[in-house]
């Protein structure tokens, strides 16, 4: 099923994270024809999951530039 | 502690344990009671962090930062990248088969002995750990307070088993909402008083800088050094390993996503998760270095722990642990001039500052250390090492009435989450794993009272624990042992169960025991350090199922002619 939901307005209860991360984890990034194999991991983290790894690299660049200032 | 603590802690208390009862009332199958199902993303996020966040997280997380630095945060770089993966295998596999457990899972992979062997082991491991989430914070509580170590333990437990054996999985997704609030509002506001108690002139921006000068702001280690616990390579690929099968096969997680109303809101609820325990666990920790900052210009205890201090002073060994405090008294004179005249000074004197700074901390860590000697001579069993005590001691002389009551209660609220997500994970694996796989054919009324019966028995399990926890030494860390023998195993039968679809369940089975006969073998003859047994465990379960599947296969291959 496409997320059609998402397409309703903000007044119908829906926040902006919703929003946002609701599109990155379409339920299509999961319809696979066979869920035990290592090739759905391969070919559908990148576009659905890479904001959350994205966010947690620039944390510890984050940590990296506190180091370099009061070291 | 006044009253107006004793009214926000028992208020507190009292209204989330009184709202979890009366918000899921009326619960009438097994269904409502152990999957609830019906939370949304965010409520599941919320569950999934209260459950990992225990007592232990708020109270020595902070004097781990006092003592160490912020190094500790590597330890969960590892956690999104689990995230990632469990969203994309492990939630759809559970969620399209409608499991309660993840063990059920295994039989419809494997067969009935491997789920019934996972899900002892799973009993076997969070029974025990159920016991010390009550017992941890008990026993810091009654040392700092004076309370009755006992009757703190039975507090604990008797709040959680009241909502958890009424409300079941909805009771704890409820009640994990106000403790979250209540655990982290109380941190947000010690941290505000914290800036605000630092001496006039020292600004946020001046605190880092000391704290940096005192090495507490050393976040990352890139080095390969293996004897460093928290480097972040560790982090990453242990992390990684740890955070997969603590939350991709312990019950008391699965449980939590599987609670969301939809595949979608339990991937959210976990992305969610991914996003916000880093900062989250940074935060904690720069609560600790702030307080670490405190200490610079007020003075502290040569040992936070009261309990260490009040055996040695009552020993032969008090002059001479009095001479030492005498000498750290000295020690704080000076180097709080030093750090004042640091923090505010712009020119080119700073290294000069700083090299004195740290050579006045050296003194600190070798006078600190030296106590730790004279406490073990006064008395071998009591606790040196008082990094539980730092933050609890700040709360308790330095914070205004009726905030300490808030800590306290942000304390109990994170024992509480904690325990409340275990008895639900080990009820409903008692009932759904092996009472009614095994005891098949009664009502849906039957097997909720069940359910409710066995949360109530390892509810009573747990306190029992608790109570006798300290008759062992060192006990937190045989859990944690306990933890890395099973915990290896189990991750590498659900990984072989995921990705290697050729290995059979004969082959998995013999594997799983002989890998945990050889783990057992290999933590009793000390053949490595027990959190590799993790490691080893998965590799040794994986590697001997496919060896074993392969040669079954050639076994069967016709002669060639």
């Amino acid at each position: 099923m496409r997320w059609e939901k998402l397409k309703k307005p903000k007044s119908e209860g829906y926040s902006d994270f919703y929003i946002i991360f609701g599109k990155m984890l379409d339920e299509k990034d999961f319809k696979t024809k066979d869920e035990t194999s290592i090739n759905q991991l391969s070919k559908n983290w990148l576009p659905a999951y890479t904001w959350v790894l994205a966010a947690n690299a620039v944390y510890i660049l984050i940590f990296l530039l506190i180091m370099k200032i009061f070291e | 502690m006044y009253q107006i603590d004793w009214l926000v802690l028992i208020g507190s208390l009292l209204f989330i344990v009184v709202y979890g009862i009366w918000k899921t009332r009326n619960q009438s199958n097994i269904r409502d009671f152990l999957k609830g199902d019906d939370a949304s993303w965010f409520g599941v996020g919320l569950s999934v962090m209260a459950t990992q966040a225990s007592a232990i997280t708020f109270l020595s997380t902070p004097g781990q930062a006092f003592h160490d630095g912020m190094g500790f945060v590597q330890f969960y770089f590892g956690l999104p990248i689990a995230m990632v993966i469990i969203c994309l295998v492990f939630i759809p596999i559970y969620r399209k088969l409608n499991v309660y457990t993840a063990y059920e899972y295994l039989e419809s992979r494997f067969d009935l002995k491997t789920r019934t062997l996972t899900a002892l082991l799973f009993l076997i491991q969070r029974g025990l750990s159920a016991g010390i989430t009550i017992f941890a914070p008990a026993i810091i509580l009654s040392a700092v307070l004076g309370w009755d170590l006992v009757w703190t333990n039975i507090l604990i437990g008797s709040l959680v088993i009241i909502y958890t054996v009424s409300g079941g999985t909805k009771a704890v997704n409820v009640t994990q909402k106000q403790q979250m609030a209540v655990m982290m509002g109380g941190m947000a506001v010690a941290f505000v008083i914290l800036l605000y108690e630092l001496p006039t002139g020292i600004n946020f921006s001046n605190a880092l800088k000391i704290a940096g000068a005192g090495g507490k702001l050393e976040v990352l280690n890139f080095s390969f050094d293996m004897d460093n616990r928290y480097t972040f390579w560790s982090g990453i690929i242990g992390g990684t390993f740890l955070a997969l099968s603590y939350f991709g096969t312990d019950q008391s997680q699965v449980q939590r996503y599987l609670s969301g109303k939809s595949m979608r809101e339990s991937q959210m609820g976990m992305i969610m998760n991914g996003f916000l325990k880093v900062p989250m666990q940074f935060f904690i920790l720069l609560v600790g270095v702030m307080v670490f900052v405190f200490y610079q210009f007020n003075p502290s205890p040569l040992n936070f722990n009261p309990v260490a201090t009040e055996s040695v002073m009552n020993s032969e060994f008090a002059a001479e642990y009095q001479s030492i405090e005498n000498k750290l008294e000295q020690n704080f004179e000076s180097k709080k001039n030093l750090i004042s005249e640091y923090a505010l000074s712009h020119d080119s004197n700073k290294s000069a500052l700083k090299n004195q700074i740290i050579s006045a901390d050296q003194i600190d860590r070798e006078l600190r250390n030296q106590a730790q000697e004279v406490i073990k001579k006064a008395d071998q069993s009591v606790e040196t090492n008082d990094k539980d005590y730092v933050f609890i001691h700040f709360v308790l002389h330095h914070l205004p009435r009726g905030i300490i009551g808030l800590i306290l209660a942000m304390a109990l609220s994170a024992a509480m989450s904690s325990t409340s997500s275990e008895l639900n994970a080990l009820g409903a694996t008692t009932t759904i794993d092996l009472y009614k796989r095994n005891v098949g054919g009664k009502t849906e009324k039957h097997y909720l009272n069940m359910s409710k019966w066995f949360t109530l028995l390892w509810g009573i399990l747990a306190i029992l624990f608790a109570c006798f926890a300290n008759l062992f030494d060192n006990l937190i860390q045989l859990v944690n042992i306990i933890g890395s023998i099973f915990y290896g195993n189990v991750l590498g039968i659900f990984l072989l169960a995921f990705f290697v679809k050729f290995v059979s369940s004969k082959s998995v089975f013999t594997a799983a025991i002989n890998t945990q006969i050889i783990v057992i073998a290999g933590w009793w003859f000390d053949w490595m350090p027990y959190l590799w047994l993790n490691l080893f465990g998965c590799a040794l379960v994986m590697i001997m199922a496919i060896g074993m599947e392969w040669a079954r296969g050639q076994n069967k291959k016709p002669d060639k002619i």
